[in-house]
């Protein structure tokens, strides 16, 4: 009995420290990743803020943590936006707010075409 | 002596190779649940003019410390259409004095509707501002008939049960609606993640800053709810045998409540019980159903703070579990029944009924093996590394699911607070936990009366009056 008491106690040992390794892999990676984003997302609602108010300029060269903060920000803004504001800024408006955070997406680029078509 | 051994051994087998199999699918349950909420859907959810209203029903039972901050949280939190209705259950403390005082109440006249049957009622009020507020006065008759008196007195689709010590977090109902939005005719109830309060900062009734409790008992707790919502939640609803929409914090469908019969007031495992009696109603009239487990509207709940208040919960808890078994155990093994009958009941019998007594017989057994010469004193402490271990494993999955599928919030500090107590979990808190479960049989025996757990409340502040509005 205690061989297989050893072999139990061993596997179940095995996968808690392969667990406690994993939480503190996803922690690490969070916060890197928070340090690094965080600061980018004032800056981006700033931008949208400026694009949605007097329709500034949005950066076209952006790298990709500019542009994933940019992104949660357009969609923010875009589930906010209501009636006249949301007619001010009119179709080709909210596709150019979403290609310009994420243009690699082929959505954003058939609603910017069918924006543009209307 | 030695085969008996074995079969707590297999018991701990068995529930690591259950239980693990729960985290998985809960892991890939989590995952898909992440690719598809979104803030916009929520957004749009919350504007869409299909938005089911809710009534926030809130049995009050000597809550004069707390009720204040539950009410005004409720009444804040960001859903369009909400009735919140404050059930004071013959309270012999000053609720409704001063839920009376603080909101301005006058009585109002409103005849009982037929729905449901419960204790009378003595009074309703309202106050004289516009708030979505009522009031029901009634005698004592336990949560669950409290729970029947909202759902029967709302004019509101949904009814959310809250305990009055919970704080909902501002999107936590717009959350729980979702899944009523998306699929109105099969969905019959949705359960939200429950968290213990303890610890953290509260202003005006809401969580501003999450810290892990001082209290021991409460910290242990804080692992325990971890593991019970991420990991074993999560999994049973994903199979389709979620049994459980705690009484902290659920949604139901107010028709189905009522067709149901409403919460059962002779049983202390009433949100249990409903749960289980509407997989059962479901199935044998071969209606499609579902109850959502959603995991991140979260609601915060008081978590007992002393041995005796912690004794008196899991009593109650464990009680209620046996009885809601008794009643239902027509549906045990019975494939009728599908996931719910041929696996969570079954599970529940075995690993939180029977289990605390195959534990502590295992202690027991496996110390007079040792005394006796029938095993090693290396097998001795094989045996009790395992009864560590194998909880620990399910907490530690609970604990990466978690961080997996949100951004993790707490410190690095907090981190080693929580590790450290799911360790301490199986080095004591779990075995002194067993007599107090099974203390919940002999109650049932004896047919106690159970005590309700004295609360701190959120914070004591001066009583401050609402302004006063013009009459409606």
């Amino acid at each position: 009995m205690s061989a297989i008491l050893a072999d139990t106690v061993a596997g179940l040992a095995l996968t808690v420290v392969l667990l406690a390794a994993l939480i503190v892999a996803i922690r690490a990676r969070a916060i890197r990743r928070r340090r690094r984003t965080d600061p980018l997302r004032s800056s981006a609602e700033r931008l949208v803020a400026d694009f949605l108010v007097d329709q500034a300029a949005l950066p076209t060269e952006a790298g990709p943590d500019e542009r994933a903060a940019l992104l949660v920000t357009s969609l923010e803004a875009l589930a906010d936006l209501r009636g006249s504001e949301r007619a001010r800024l009119g179709p080709p408006g909210l596709a150019a707010l979403l290609r310009v955070a994420r243009s690699d997406r082929p959505q954003v680029a058939e609603l910017a075409e069918a924006a543009a078509q209307s | 002596m030695i085969f008996y051994l074995w079969f707590v051994l297999g018991f701990f087998i068995a529930f690591v190779v259950v239980h693990s199999g729960l985290l998985i699918v809960a892991a890939v349950e989590l995952k898909r649940y992440a690719a598809r909420s979104s803030p916009t859907a929520l957004r749009r959810a919350l504007r869409s003019p299909l938005a089911p209203a809710i009534a926030v029903v809130c049995p009050a039972y000597n809550e004069e410390a707390g009720i204040v901050d539950s009410v005004r949280a409720l009444l804040a939190l960001d859903y369009p259409k909400i009735e919140v209705i404050v059930v004071n259950d013959g309270s012999t403390d000053g609720t409704l004095a001063r839920l009376t005082e603080v909101f301005d109440l006058r009585p109002v006249r409103r005849p009982t509707p037929p729905y449901l049957p419960h204790r009378p009622v003595r009074g309703v009020y309202a106050p004289r501002s516009r708030l979505p507020l009522l009031v029901i006065d009634k005698e004592n008759g336990g949560k669950a008939d409290g729970l029947n008196v909202g759902v029967n007195f709302t004019w509101c689709p949904l009814a959310c049960a809250v305990d009055a010590d919970s704080i909902l977090e501002q999107d936590a109902l717009a959350k729980a609606a979702l899944p009523f939005i998306e699929d109105p005719e099969r969905t019959l109830a949705t359960a939200g993640m429950i968290r213990i309060v303890n610890g953290c900062t509260i202003d005006r009734g809401r969580v501003v800053e999450v810290h892990p409790p001082r209290s021991r008992w409460a910290m242990f707790q804080v692992v325990e709810y971890l593991r019970a919502f991420y990991a074993i939640r999560t999994g049973w609803a994903a199979i389709g045998a979620l049994m459980i929409v705690s009484g902290a914090f659920g949604l139901f469908r107010c028709d189905a409540v009522i067709a149901a019969g409403g919460w059962r007031t002779d049983t202390v495992g009433e949100d249990f019980e409903l749960v289980v009696r509407m997989h059962k109603m479901w199935r044998d009239a071969r209606r499609p159903y579902r109850i959502v487990y959603v995991p991140d509207p979260v609601c915060w709940t008081e978590g007992p703070e002393t041995a005796r208040g912690l004794r008196s919960q899991r009593a109650r808890w464990h009680r209620g579990c046996i009885e809601v078994l008794l009643m239902h155990r027509a549906m045990l093994m019975n494939p009728r029944y599908g996931t719910v009958g041929l696996i969570g009941l079954p599970a529940m019998l075995l690993f939180e009924v029977l289990g605390p007594v195959i534990e502590l017989s295992g202690y027991g057994v496996t110390t007079a093996a040792l005394l006796a010469g029938r095993l090693t004193a290396a097998g001795y402490l094989l045996f009790l590394a395992v009864a560590v271990l194998y909880g620990l494993l399910l907490t530690l999955g609970a604990i990466a699911l978690e961080d997996a599928s949100v951004s993790p919030r707490a410190t690095w500090v907090d981190l080693r607070r929580v590790l450290l107590f799911a360790l301490g979990e199986g080095l004591g808190y779990r075995q002194v936990l067993i007599p107090w479960r099974l203390l919940g049989v002999w109650q049932l025996i004896r047919r106690t009366k159970w005590q309700p757990m004295e609360r701190k409340g959120f914070s004591a502040p001066p009583p401050v009056t609402v302004p006063q509005a013009r009459q409606p």
